[in-house]
């Protein structure tokens, strides 16, 4: 196991220095003004402020200079300045705690939902709960998550007033659950519809009827000899779902204004704040890459087919 | 204007008989009401993309820049079924030259991958070493950006938000996944006897790529085409809605839905006419992808 | 019955309380059963196993052997009630004891699965479950049927496993399937088959999935848990050279019917239908060297369209006029029942 986590760590190094890299040249290596171009062409920056910037992110440098600098400010918690000197480390301290409230709370939604779709679905394959589970997950991938978020703002706050349209105020879970319902309807088709292709592989398969076989009832049947080996790929998936959560938090933080890394994000576009866009978009890579690390390494614990060397 | 639509028609007939090895698929697709449906969405869009003028016209006013502010924001009327926009525009024509602009993206975006995939799927899969390691590697880094992030800080640094440049960007982040399908479908053809027996007569690696390797491992790849555009409108309208994607004067659904978002709760119509669109787009293109995977790649199955 | 040294001795079980129930009845009776897969869209009747019957004793040994598709697995698959999606029976009656399995209850068929009949299945890496140690699923038996604690019971599947002769079983039981050897992996089935000691053992093909020199262990090993245990086992399949000798009686089944019923040794000395002795020229012989071996033409015939009259017919070398009508079934000795119109001139000659 140790020797795994190491070489899976040190494959993670050249992914972690591409990433990086691609957005230090998308920001600061392209043709033009990089100062000028993190406002937009319609801002003007304030002498003080580009001062401010060049400074922080060594733009007279050569650019394997500049992009060293900015690695080891990475390494240390420095994700850059915004063009008012503030530090986005502390938008991303402000942030967090409500993005990872929203994040959890949607993965739960997507996790439960999911796979109680996906196996009835699996279950009563071929009939009514099939069809409608694979119809509804076909609708719900062509209408965007933020147009079906405005719908539910507008429907369930506004007109029907089941829950706050704006912030967290009401705290959680109130402030929460309708953002985190939208937000999952991204995740919840994938995982319906690759837990129902496990479970219906597994329900196939002879080691069920074994089981049958020795006695085992209906109920012990289905959890122990179908969903505990199909729980491997949903596992896998319910990781991988959270990345397109992060990225989702950004359109679904804006339109409910909840005030985590995905509004900073979400204000920084509307408000021209280039430095804040990618400080943070930064930050969600890495945490992206982290917990595919995390999936990669839980899957190792949960399959026992795999090995190790 | 007739002949505008009959093009992309006749176009999209001749390209869908082409590609099938026996009847047997078309006829089978041709008698599903899911593939029935998909397809007709997916030609008239097409076709409304080639002409939006003529489409636009249908209820009489079909200048999508013929705007009236005093009308800014009403629901439909007579002659204006949609309603009008914030500007006081015609909503419906609007909605209906916003059709080109989104489908260009999803077809230009996905040529492009397609054209990467293939390239790069076969380099790595057919000559495999260093070449192989590399645009491994490569796809790993890209495969590091969760969906759209990679996407919004490169075009929030670009100057240029042209259809051109919002799909090449969509492109860059796009081409690993079937990149990878591709290289792992050319690995499985490249040790097939007849690509073995090819290269022993001495066929040149171009030759055998093009007359054997391609042709034999494009299959998974080219089904997933059609799911891809539907993905790429997806993410187009969720950048440009963000504010990083399209831009004025280009016309997208995105781009409708971007100007319109402060007006939404008391303008439901500016919400839901692009939606409906957006939406029927992609389900179109998503549906006609799973029919098509279906018949033609039956390990999929 | 032998006593056993585990703490889980032969008790009488939900079976004895039935009315039916009789301890001098055949352990496994079958009787004139009928299982099909209905009509459905595009799709006609097919009838797998068409009026099949046989019955075996306790300590005894009955094969019952067929090309794939002769019904062979079907009707095993029957006595335990676990038949795939889509079939039905239809008639018939399948009794352990005299009690009729097919007229139990899910809930009563649930008590006398792994506790009367047991069965092991011929691939056992799909037949274990992937993600469980082997262990665990072989006290999974004890454990539904209430016959021991989770720990208690794990010391049991340790013991079985050391019974079945897997070395080192108390570290092996953690061990997954797929970390096991082909021939391990079956002795981890038969294991669990015989964790509650049922009555009746059906090993379906359980040889079939191994090399030649551990598929001698495996049956030994089956042979002797019998001699053991008192099991009725039932050994399905397809290899007659396999079986033939072991066997106290041999069913040979074509098209879904039993077409031949004698003790081994007999239908081996004097086959009695021409499907038996085509199958028995195909296995090679002492004093038969230098012979070619015979094969057999043809293709079992499509169970949704089988032919009038004896099914055999269309492959059959001896076909005549009268084998247009269904043969009756012939006693041709003691114990010994062919159903072929032309029996005597397969035995004469």
């Amino acid at each position: 196991m140790a020797r795994f986590l190491v070489r899976r760590l040190l494959t993670m190094i050249p992914v972690v220095l591409g990433t990086t890299f691609i957005i230090y040249a998308a920001v600061y290596a392209l043709p033009g003004d990089p100062v000028q171009s993190l406002a937009g062409p319609d801002r003007a920056v304030s002498p003080a402020a580009a001062a401010a910037l060049r400074s922080h992110y060594h733009l007279d440098s050569s650019l394997l200079v500049q992009y060293g600098h900015y690695l080891s400010g990475l390494l240390h918690g420095d994700f850059g300045i915004d063009f008012g000197d503030v530090p986005v480390s502390s938008l991303i301290a402000a942030g967090w705690p409500v993005t990872v409230r929203l994040a959890l709370t949607t993965w739960v939604i997507q996790a439960v939902a999911g796979t109680g779709l996906g196996v009835l679905a699996a279950v009563r394959a071929g009939r009514f709960p099939d069809l409608a589970v694979l119809g509804g997950s076909t609708l719900i991938l062509a209408v965007p998550y933020f147009v079906t978020a405005y719908v539910a703002q507008i429907v369930f706050g506004d007109r029907l007033g089941w829950f706050p349209v704006s912030g967290v105020d009401a705290g959680w879970p109130r402030s929460y659950l309708l953002p985190a319902l939208c937000l999952a309807l991204l995740g919840v088709p994938e995982v319906a519809r690759l837990t129902r292709a496990a479970v219906l592989e597994n329900l196939g398969a002879e080691f069920v009827d074994t089981a049958v076989a020795k006695g085992a009832g209906r109920i012990r049947v289905l959890v122990r000899h179908v969903l505990r080996p199909s729980l491997i790929p949903i596992v896998s998936m319910l990781g991988l779902t959270l990345g397109t959560l992060l990225s989702g938090t950004i359109l679904i933080e804006g339109i409910f204004n909840l005030p985590g890394l995905g509004y900073q994000t979400f204000q920084g576009v509307q408000q021209h704040n280039g430095p804040v866009v990618v400080g943070i978009s930064t930050l969600l890579v890495l945490t992206f890459l982290f917990i595919n690390l995390v999936v990669d390494v839980l899957y190792v614990v949960i399959d026992p087919r795999i090995r190790l060397d | 204007m007739t002949s505008l639509l009959s093009a992309p028609e006749a176009a999209s007939a001749s390209s869908a008989l082409e590609p099938v090895p026996a009847n047997g698929p078309l006829r089978s697709l041709l008698r599903r009401p899911r593939f029935v449906f998909s397809a007709f969405v997916v030609v008239l869009l097409c076709a409304v993309a080639a002409g939006p003028g003529f489409f636009a016209g249908w209820f009489g006013h079909g200048d999508p820049h013929a705007c009236d502010l005093d009308h800014s924001g009403h629901g439909p009327t007579a002659g204006h079924p949609f309603g009008y926009d914030i500007q006081g525009c015609d909503l419906y024509s609007n909605v209906i030259h916003g059709t080109r602009d989104s489908l260009g993206i999803g077809l230009l975006t996905t040529a492009v991958t397609l054209v990467t995939a293939v390239v790069l799927g076969c380099l790595a899969g057919y000559f495999g070493g260093l070449l192989d390691l590399l645009i491994s590697r490569l796809m790993d880094v890209f495969f590091g950006f969760p969906v759209l992030i990679g996407m919004i800080v490169v075009l929030e640094t670009f100057s240029v938000h042209s259809v051109t440049s919002v799909s090449l960007v969509l492109a860059l982040f796009s081409w690993p996944v079937l990149t990878r399908i591709m290289r792992s479908s050319v690995l499985t053809v490249r040790d097939l006897d007849y690509v073995v027996a090819a290269r022993e007569l001495g066929a040149g690696h171009l030759r055998i790529l093009v007359r054997h390797v391609i042709p034999n491992a494009i299959a998974p790849v080219a089904v997933l085409t059609s799911m891809s555009i539907g993905g790429v409108i997806t993410a187009e309208a969720s950048l440009t809605f963000l504010g990083v994607g399209l831009r004025a004067p280009a016309v997208s659904w995105g781009v409708q839905l971007n100007t319109a978002q402060q007006y939404f709760t008391d303008h439901l119509g500016l919400l839901l006419f692009p939606s409906l669109f957006l939406s029927l787009a992609v389900l179109g293109f998503v549906l006609l992808g799973d029919c098509l995977r279906d018949a033609f790649d039956p390990r999929l199955r | 019955m032998t006593p056993s040294p585990r703490p889980s001795p032969p008790s009488p079980g939900p079976l004895t309380a039935l009315p039916a129930y009789d301890a001098d009845a055949p352990a496994l009776a079958v009787d004139d059963l009928r299982v099909e897969f209905p009509a459905a869209r595009g799709r006609r009747t097919s009838t797998v196993v068409d009026g099949a019957s046989f019955q075996v004793t306790a300590g005894q040994t009955l094969a019952v052997v067929g090309e794939s598709g002769s019904g062979k697995s079907m009707t095993a698959r029957t006595a335990l009630g676990i038949l795939p999606a889509g079939a039905a029976v239809r008639s018939g009656s399948v009794r352990v004891h005299g009690v009729d399995l097919l007229t139990l209850d899910e809930r009563r068929l649930r008590t006398v699965r792994g506790r009367h009949v047991a069965m092991v299945f011929q691939d056992a890496l799909v037949a274990l479950n992937p993600v469980i140690p082997v262990g665990r699923q072989i006290a999974e038996v004890f454990q539904v049927h209430g016959r021991a604690g989770r720990r208690a019971a794990a010391r049991h599947a340790v013991d079985l496993l050391d019974r079945v002769r897997i070395p080192d079983a108390a570290r092996r039981a953690g061990h997954y399937p797929h970390q096991f050897s082909g021939g391990m992996r079956q002795r981890v089935v038969i294991a669990m088959a015989l964790a509650l000691t049922p009555q009746v053992l059906i090993a379906d093909e359980p040889t079939t999935a191994l090399d030649v020199t551990v598929q001698a262990q495996i049956l030994a090993l089956l042979q002797e848990l019998q001699d053991e245990h008192r099991l009725a086992l039932v050994l399905v399949s397809h290899d007659l050279a396999v079986v033939a000798q072991s066997a106290d009686h041999v069913a040979v089944m074509y098209a879904g019917q039993v077409v031949e019923s004698a003790p081994g040794y007999e239908l081996y000395r004097r086959p009695a239908h021409p499907y038996t002795r085509a199958l028995l020229d195909a296995v090679p012989r002492r004093g038969r060297r230098g012979h070619p071996l015979a094969t057999l033409p043809g293709a079992p015939p499509d169970p949704a369209r089988p032919a009038d009259g004896c099914r055999f017919r269309p492959r059959c070398p001896l076909a005549r006029a009268q084998c247009a009508t269904p043969p009756p079934v012939h006693n041709v000795g003691a114990q010994h029942t062919s159903s072929c119109h032309r029996w005597q001139e397969v035995t004469g000659s």
